[in-house]
């Protein structure tokens, strides 16, 4: 029984040790990077607002602890529209099925911007059970430089849906119930 | 006497669309609560500032993320467990049901999810340990949630109930698991 238990432990541990090591110093650099393209993004669709004194930003530095990634800085964003106030926290970029999260957070709700893989409509899987004889396939990591910003929708049907100025603004009414 | 070979199935189980139709009614009542088209509102918030109303309805939405979060982890485990106990009762055929067989026999009723039922998955699908490890460690925040919270969780800020949602409706649906008719 202990010796099962043994080699199931050393079975685990060699399918650990076989899948490639992620390099997290990198991953958090390209993190920070698309935090940033994100950033002018939102301000290039809000410019027109921000030069004509209707909304006012503000950027702050944020201090951010990430399991294998460690303590690093980020900037979150707050954002005055007619009077209400919107903010913009990166929540990280180890994050459950995507390589990092922006939320943005108003009076009435909150919305997921996620940073996936271009292809990727939805968090779905499909998971196979191998057959008598077959072996686990490698372990294959998509890049983070292969990723963009989308928008994840609210459950029960959760998609991610392009980011423009369309998806954006309609995020914003969203979080403001405007 | 014999000894409990299996726990029988009780069918009580929620499925996630169920839970999520829990958390939105739930969701809609506290904003509302907490809103001047709630007809006590007055009278409930006659000493609060704006500020102090919307700070409170925001910790219990909080706290409405946490409990159900908690909920829909159970219910992915709950589906692991039914597909578990479903093979080897049935004694399905293929690599998977047979090694659930020989878990079975190994452990009976003391099997673990996170370190056995998962490792068989992995040594008997195609699933890849990344997919496996973001499940492992949503167990463990599950398990910081089932216990009272009282030690500090590094992993806290990554996990809110939408993204926990999109998590287990894509394991649920992607793993094929057994499901109780």
């Amino acid at each position: 029984m202990s010796r099962q238990q043994f080699e199931q432990y050393i079975a685990a541990r060699a399918n650990a040790l076989a899948a490639p090591a992620i390099d997290w110093l990198a991953r958090r650099d390209a993190w920070l990077r698309h935090l940033d393209e994100f950033y002018r993004q939102v301000e290039g669709y809000v410019e027109p607002y921000v030069s004509s004194r209707k909304i006012y930003l503000n950027f702050s530095p944020r201090q951010m602890h990430e399991e294998y990634v460690g303590s690093y800085e980020a900037c979150s964003l707050d954002m005055e529209v007619g009077g209400d106030a919107v903010r913009f926290d990166p929540i990280g970029t180890n994050m459950i099925g995507t390589w990092g999260r922006v939320d943005m957070v108003g009076a009435r709700g909150s919305v997921r911007f996620v940073l996936v893989p271009e292809s990727l409509r939805s968090p779905g899987l499909k998971v196979r059970i191998l057959r008598d004889g077959e072996t686990p396939p490698p372990e294959i990591l998509p890049e983070i430089g292969e990723t963009t910003w989308k928008i994840a929708t609210r459950p029960p049907r959760v998609v991610y849906e392009e980011l423009n100025e369309d998806s954006f603004f309609s995020a914003i009414m969203e979080v403001l119930n405007a | 006497m014999r000894r409990q070979s299996f726990y029988q199935l009780s069918g009580d189980h929620l499925e996630l669309d169920e839970i999520d139709r829990y958390y939105r009614v739930v969701e809609s009542a506290i904003r509302l609560y907490y809103s001047e088209r709630n007809p006590g509102f007055g009278a409930l918030f006659q000493d609060y500032t704006l500020d102090a109303i919307q700070r409170e309805m925001q910790d219990r939405l909080d706290e409405h993320d946490l409990t159900m979060s908690m909920s829909l982890l159970s219910a992915l485990e709950a589906a692991f467990r039914i597909d578990y106990s479903i093979r080897c009762q049935r004694r399905m055929k293929g690599k998977l049901s047979r090694s659930f067989r020989d878990l079975h026999a190994a452990k009976g009723l003391r099997v673990s999810f996170r370190a056995d039922i998962l490792s068989v998955w992995v040594r008997n699908s195609d699933i890849s340990m990344a997919k496996i490890e973001e499940l492992r460690n949503a167990i463990d925040y599950r398990n910081w949630l089932a216990h009272g919270r009282y030690w500090v969780l590094s992993t806290r800020e990554k996990y809110n109930y939408p993204d926990l949602y999109a998590m287990a409706d894509a394991i649920i649906s992607g793993f094929p698991l057994q499901k109780l008719i």
